[in-house]
C-alpha cells in the first residue's frame, strides 16, 4: 500500500497553517485518497490503476492548498466573533443576572457579521448618515452655542436682568438708588458690554508704541463680578471700592483669552498699566478662563470701572454718569436664596412706586428676567438668527433625505433576507427574536454613523466658525462650537431615532403569518411586467422631493447673491484705501474742523502714487446707514408719509475722487466752510422723490426741522451711487460740506495707482507728521469691503448648495438603487423580451422611463414642499420672488437630469444582457 | 458542466442534505453525491474538501475523528443546528429560485 500520509505531506503545501491543523488536513485527505484506492482494488483494477484513480480525486494540488488555506485561515471578524462567543459563554454561566446581557452580546456579534459581509450596503449607508448627521451636528452645535449652552457663570439660574420698561437699559442714578433699596433680597450690579463691546460703532483701542489694536470694552460696577459669581484667575477682580467717583480709579481687568491672545499669559501683566484710547490704567487681575461677559453677545477683553465712562468718551460729548439721566447701562442682579423671579419683580416694582428715580424708570415700570433669557431678547430677531433658523431648517431636511437613504438601503435588504426570515420564523424563531436582531443591527449601524458624524461635525465647525463669525457676525462666545453633553446627545437621539426608524418598518415587512406568502415574496417580485418595488420607491420619491425643496432654496439664495453684487456701484470702486481717521479724544472745534481735514487731505495728496484724497462721515456700501426727517423746500408731506433722506458729510475733494458724476450746477468748495453760506450736493433720486419736475438748483432743505438753523441751498446734483448696501440701493443722499456740518472720526478715502494696502504706512506716517495724536486704523480697500458686503447671504447660500448638493447625491443613489434593483430582478425578463427581438430603444426607454416615473413623482410632491418652504426665505431674497419662475424651472432640469443619469448605468446593464447567457444561467 | 456550479453554493447544500440522515465521513460524502447524482456531480478531493473546511468553520457541521475496530480512523461530520437551519434556508431558496425559472421557462409544475 502506498503511504498515503507521506504522498500528500509532499504535495500539499500548507505551511500557512497551524501544526495540528496541517496534520488533521493531510490525515483526513490521506483517508479519502486510500478509502478511493480500496475501492478500486476490490472493483478488480491493479494496483497501479487504483494509485492513479485515485490521485486523480486530486487535479491540482497548490489550488486545493490554497482553498484550504483560505477555508480553514483565519477571519479577523471569525477571530473577534469567537472572542465574543467565549464571553458570552463566560456570562452563561451565572444564568439569571446576565441573560440579556449575553442576548444582547449575541445580537450584537450577528449584526456586526451581517453588516461586515455586506461591505457596500455598509459603506453607503455609513457614509450618509455621517454627512447627514455631521453637518446637522455642526448646525446644530451652533444653535447649542447661542441658545441651550448655559453661560459660564456661578448658578446661572439665580442671576437675573433687570430692565426698565420692556427691555430699556438704566441711567447711572437709577442704579445707585435701586441698589441702596434693594440690597436685601438682590445683588445688583451695573454693567456695559455692548457699546464698547465687539464690533460696536466706537472702537477702543489698547496702544502699546505705534501699534493699536482694537479691544471690546466691558464697562461694570465694582459689584459685577461678585454677582455674576466668578473668581480672579491671577490678581483680583473689580470690587465695590472701585466705584469712586468718576475718572478718579483707572484700573483693569482682563479676560483669560485676552491675557493668552494679547499678552502670552505672562502673569508680570498684573500690576503693570496699559494704554486705552490714551487714558492709562493699571491691570489689576485676569478673570477666570472661559467667561467672556454676562451674555453671550458679549465677548469682553478688558473690564474697566463704570465711573471710567468719561475716559473712553469723546471729550465733548462724555457726561457726569453719575447726575446724568441718560439710559445706557444695564442692570444685572443675583437673587439671594429664596427669593423667587416672581417676589423680586414685586419687590423691585414696589419700590419703584415709593422711590426717587427718572422720570422715565418710574413712568415704564421696571421687568426682571432670567440673564440668560434676557441675553437673547434683542438678539433673536437679527437677520443672522433668521439665517441661522433657515440653515437648522435645512439640515433638518438634509437629515430627512438621509434618514429615507438609510431606510431604503436597509428594506432593500431586509426584501432580500425576507424569504430566511420567513424561514426561520416557520421554524419556530419568535417574533421578538427577530425584531431585536433587526433593531440591533439597525441601531448599530446608525450609532456608528452619528460616531463618524461627530468626526465630520468637528471639522465641519472649523469652517463654520470662519463662515459666521466672518459672514454673520456672531461674537467669539457663540461661535465657540467645542462638543458638549447636549450636542453628543443630539447627535445621539438622532442616530437612534434613525435606528429605530429604520429597524421597525424593516421588521414589520417580515411576513408573520403565511410562511409561504413570506417566500414567494423573497428574491422575486413581481410578475410579468415591469413593477417598482413599492416601499422603496416612495421612500425615493420622498427624497426626491425634499431635495427639490434644498436645491430650491439653494437656487433662490445664489440668485439673492447674484443680484446682491454691486457690479455697478455708481462710484469708482477700485485701488481705494480706506482708513478711520480716529480723532475722537482731540480738541477740535467746529470752525477749525474744515481747515484741519484741509490741511491733512494736502498732506496725503502729495505723496507718489496717490491719485486723489476725499474724506467722508459715511463711507460707501459698508452697511451703515445715516438717514434722518428734512424739510424740502416747497414739498409738502403726506399726513402719515416719511419725508427724510440719507447723510453724508463730505469734503471738497471726496465726489471727484470717487467719480460720482455731476449733472449739475457745481461740487462742494474749500470756501463752502464754517460761517459761510450753507450749502449742500444731492443725487438725482432726491430731485426725483422731492424736486421733480422742477429745478433743484438753488432750494433748500433742513436737516433739523424747528429748530431754527439756516437751511442748506442746493448748489449741485450728482448721479445715484448705491449708499450702505446693496438692499437699500440708489436712495435719496444729501452731501454736506463737513467744515459747515462738523463730525469726529470720519473715514480718509485714497485713490492709489497700485495695490493701495502698501500705501497704509506712507499714508499713516504723513498724517502723523501733522499730529502725531491722530490715530488711523482699519485699513481696507472699497473692493473688499464691497465684497464683504454679501457675506451673509453668501455664506448661507454656500451651506445651502453644500446641503442641496448633499442631497442630490443621495438622492440619485437612492434613484439608482431603486431602478437598479428593478433591472436585476428583471434581468431574465429583459433577457427574454431581447430574445423576442425587443429593440435597444425599447428597453433603454422602459429602465429610464421607470426612473423618471419616479423623479416626476418627486417633483410634484417637491413643488408642493418648495412652494410651501420658501416663504420662510421670504425677507432674505433680494430681487428675486420665493416663486420664482427661472429657479423652479432650473431645479426641475437638474433633478431630471440627475434622475436620468442614475437610470443610465441600470439600463446600460438591461442592454448588455444576453438572452442566451441569461437562459441558460437558469 | 456543472462544476462551476458546484463551486458556487450549491455544494454546501448537497453537504447538508447528506448529514441529515446521520454522521458520515468524507469519502462517504462524496462517494454519495456521485452515486445519489447518477454520475453528473463527480467527487473531486479539489472542490470537496475546502467547502468541507469552510463550512465546518462556519459551525454548520461539526467534524470528529473516530477509530473503529479493525479500521484506519476517519473523521466524520454532523449536522449541528445552525446547519439545519442553513440547510432549511437554502432549501427554501433553492426551491422558490428553480420554481420562479420554472415558471419563466413555462415549465409545468409537477
Amino acid at each position: 500500500m502506498p503511504d498515503w500520509i507521506h504522498l500528500v505531506r509532499e504535495r500539499l503545501a500548507l505551511e500557512a497553517l497551524a501544526r495540528g491543523l496541517e496534520d488533521s488536513v493531510i490525515e483526513e485527505i490521506a483517508a479519502q485518497l486510500e478509502d478511493c484506492w480500496r475501492d478500486a482494488l476490490a472493483r478488480g483494477a491493479s494496483e497501479e490503476a487504483a494509485r492513479a484513480e485515485a490521485l486523480a480525486l486530486i487535479e491540482d494540488w497548490d489550488r486545493l492548498a490554497s482553498d484550504i488555506t483560505v477555508a480553514v485561515g483565519s477571519d479577523p471578524v471569525e477571530a473577534a466573533d469567537r472572542r465574543v462567543e467565549a464571553a458570552e459563554h463566560r456570562l452563561r454561566r451565572h444564568p439569571d443576572r446576565f441573560d440579556w446581557l449575553a442576548d444582547a452580546l449575541h445580537d450584537l456579534r450577528l449584526a456586526v457579521r451581517r453588516l461586515v459581509r455586506r461591505p457596500a450596503f455598509l459603506l453607503l449607508a455609513l457614509a450618509s448618515l455621517a454627512v447627514g448627521l455631521g453637518t446637522a451636528t455642526a448646525i446644530f452645535s451652533v444653535a447649542n452655542a447661542i441658545f441651550l449652552r448655559p453661560l459660564p457663570i456661578e448658578d446661572p439660574d439665580r442671576v437675573v436682568e433687570v430692565f426698565r420698561g420692556r427691555g430699556g437699559n438704566h441711567a447711572y442714578p437709577d442704579f445707585l438708588r435701586l441698589q441702596e433699596t434693594g440690597a436685601a433680597f438682590i445683588r445688583l450690579a451695573a454693567c456695559d458690554e455692548y457699546w464698547y463691546g465687539e464690533g460696536a460703532d466706537k472702537p477702543v483701542f489698547l496702544r502699546s508704541g505705534t501699534d493699536l489694536l482694537r479691544v471690546s470694552l466691558g464697562l461694570v460696577s465694582g459689584e459685577y463680578f461678585d454677582v455674576i459669581g466668578i473668581g480672579p484667575a491671577l490678581g483680583r477682580l473689580l470690587v465695590p471700592a472701585d466705584n469712586r467717583p468718576e475718572g478718579g480709579n483707572p484700573v483693569a481687568v482682563l479676560s483669560w483669552a485676552f491675557w493668552q491672545r494679547r499678552f502670552a499669559g505672562r502673569p508680570e501683566v498684573v500690576g503693570s498699566e496699559i494704554d486705552l484710547s490714551g487714558t492709562s490704567y493699571r491691570v489689576v487681575g485676569i478673570a477666570r478662563s472661559g467667561f467672556l461677559g454676562s451674555s453671550r453677545m458679549s465677548s469682553v477683553d478688558v473690564w474697566i470701572p463704570a465711573v471710567m465712562r468719561r475716559a473712553v468718551d469723546a471729550p465733548d460729548v462724555g457726561y457726569d454718569i453719575v447726575t446724568s439721566d441718560n439710559s445706557w447701562i444695564e442692570i444685572i442682579g443675583r437673587l439671594e436664596p429664596g427669593v423667587s423671579l416672581e417676589l423680586a419683580q414685586e419687590r423691585l416694582t414696589a419700590i419703584l412706586q415709593q422711590g426717587d428715580f427718572t422720570d422715565q424708570f418710574s413712568r415704564q415700570g421696571v421687568t426682571v428676567e432670567p440673564i440668560q433669557e434676557a441675553a437673547l431678547k434683542f438678539w433673536i430677531q437679527s437677520r443672522a438668527i433668521a439665517y441661522l433658523r433657515l440653515l437648522l431648517l435645512a439640515a433638518g431636511l438634509l437629515v430627512l433625505v438621509v434618514g429615507v437613504n438609510v431606510m431604503s438601503l436597509f428594506l432593500g435588504r431586509s426584501d432580500e433576507e425576507a424569504a430566511a426570515y420567513s424561514v426561520r420564523r416557520a421554524l419556530g424563531a419568535r417574533g421578538r427574536h427577530l425584531a431585536r436582531e433587526i433593531l440591533t443591527e439597525s441601531l448599530l449601524i446608525a450609532l456608528a454613523g452619528g460616531g463618524l458624524a461627530l468626526l465630520l461635525a468637528l471639522w465641519l465647525n472649523g469652517l463654520l466658525v470662519r463662515l459666521l463669525a466672518g459672514g454673520l457676525g456672531f461674537s467669539t462666545a457663540m461661535t465657540d462650537l467645542s462638543l458638549d453633553g447636549h450636542v453628543l446627545g443630539f447627535t445621539v437621539a438622532l442616530a437612534a431615532a434613525i435606528g429605530l426608524g429604520v429597524g421597525i418598518p424593516a421588521f414589520l415587512r417580515i411576513p408573520h403569518q403565511d410562511v409561504a406568502a413570506g417566500l414567494r415574496r423573497g428574491p422575486v417580485t413581481g410578475r410579468g411586467r415591469f413593477r417598482l418595488p413599492g416601499l422603496p420607491a416612495s421612500l425615493v420619491v420622498a427624497q426626491l422631493a425634499l431635495t427639490m425643496v434644498l436645491l430650491t432654496g439653494a437656487g433662490l439664495l445664489l440668485r439673492t447673491v447674484v443680484n446682491l453684487r454691486a457690479d455697478d456701484p455708481g462710484f469708482d470702486p477700485h485701488h481705494v484705501l480706506m482708513l478711520t481717521l480716529d480723532n475722537e479724544h482731540l480738541p477740535l472745534a467746529s470752525d477749525q474742523a474744515g481747515p484741519e481735514y484741509a490741511r491733512l487731505a494736502e498732506q496725503v495728496r502729495a505723496l507718489p502714487g496717490v491719485v486723489g484724497v476725499g474724506i467722508a462721515k459715511v463711507p460707501p456700501l459698508a452697511g451703515q446707514t445715516w438717514s434722518g426727517r428734512m424739510d424740502f423746500e416747497g414739498y409738502a408731506p403726506g399726513p402719515d408719509e416719511w419725508a427724510g433722506a440719507y447723510y453724508n458729510l463730505v469734503d471738497p475733494g471726496y465726489l471727484g475722487m470717487m467719480g460720482i458724476r455731476l449733472l449739475r450746477g457745481r461740487g462742494l468748495e474749500p470756501e463752502d466752510g464754517y460761517g459761510s453760506e450753507p450749502v449742500a450736493v444731492v443725487n438725482e433720486a432726491l430731485v426725483r422723490r422731492f424736486w421733480p419736475g422742477t429745478d433743484p438748483l438753488g432750494k433748500t432743505l433742513d436737516p433739523d426741522p424747528g429748530e431754527g438753523r439756516e437751511p442748506f441751498r442746493v448748489v449741485g446734483v450728482v448721479a445715484d451711487h448705491l449708499y450702505s448696501d446693496t438692499r437699500t440701493g440708489r436712495v435719496p443722499v444729501v452731501y454736506f460740506p463737513i467744515a459747515q456740518y462738523f463730525r469726529r472720526t470720519p473715514i480718509l478715502l485714497v485713490r492709489t495707482t497700485t495695490d493701495p494696502y502698501s500705501f497704509v504706512g506712507a499714508v499713516r506716517a504723513a498724517v502723523q507728521e501733522l499730529d502725531p495724536r491722530l490715530n488711523l486704523h482699519t485699513p481696507l480697500t472699497l473692493e473688499d469691503q464691497i465684497s464683504a458686503a454679501g457675506s451673509h447671504e453668501r455664506a448661507t447660500a454656500l451651506l445651502f448648495l453644500f446641503f442641496a448638493a448633499t442631497a442630490l447625491l443621495l438622492a440619485a443613489v437612492g434613484t439608482y438603487g431603486v431602478v437598479n434593483r428593478m433591472t436585476l430582478q428583471r434581468r431574465r425578463e429583459i433577457g427574454i423580451r431581447v430574445a423576442l427581438g425587443a429593440r435597444a430603444e425599447e428597453i433603454l426607454g422602459r429602465v429610464i422611463g421607470r426612473g423618471l416615473r419616479l423623479v416626476f413623482l418627486g417633483l410634484l410632491l417637491g413643488l408642493a414642499l418648495a412652494v410651501a418652504g420658501t416663504r420662510l426665505l421670504g425677507s432674505l431674497l433680494f430681487q428675486v420672488g420665493a416663486f420664482d419662475a427661472v429657479t423652479y424651472l432650473a431645479v426641475a432640469v437638474i433633478l431630471t437630469v440627475a434622475g436620468i443619469l442614475a437610470c443610465v448605468v441600470p439600463a446600460r446593464r438591461a442592454l448588455r444582457v444576453d438572452p442566451i447567457e441569461v437562459l441558460r444561467a437558469e | 458542466m456543472f462544476r462551476t456550479a458546484l463551486k458556487k453554493g450549491s455544494m454546501e447544500l448537497i453537504v447538508l442534505h447528506t448529514l441529515t440522515e446521520g454522521p458520515r465521513h468524507g469519502y462517504e460524502i462524496g462517494r454519495l453525491i456521485e452515486l445519489r447524482s447518477q454520475g453528473r456531480l463527480t467527487y473531486r478531493i479539489s472542490s470537496f474538501y475546502p467547502v468541507l473546511c469552510r463550512m465546518e468553520k462556519r459551525g454548520w457541521i461539526s467534524g470528529r475523528w473516530v477509530e473503529k475496530e479493525g479500521e484506519r480512523r476517519r473523521r466524520f461530520y454532523r449536522l449541528t443546528p445552525r446547519g439545519e437551519q442553513v440547510l432549511a434556508e437554502q432549501t427554501a431558496y433553492w426551491l422558490e429560485f428553480t420554481g420562479a425559472i420554472d415558471r419563466i421557462l413555462g415549465v409545468a409544475h409537477a
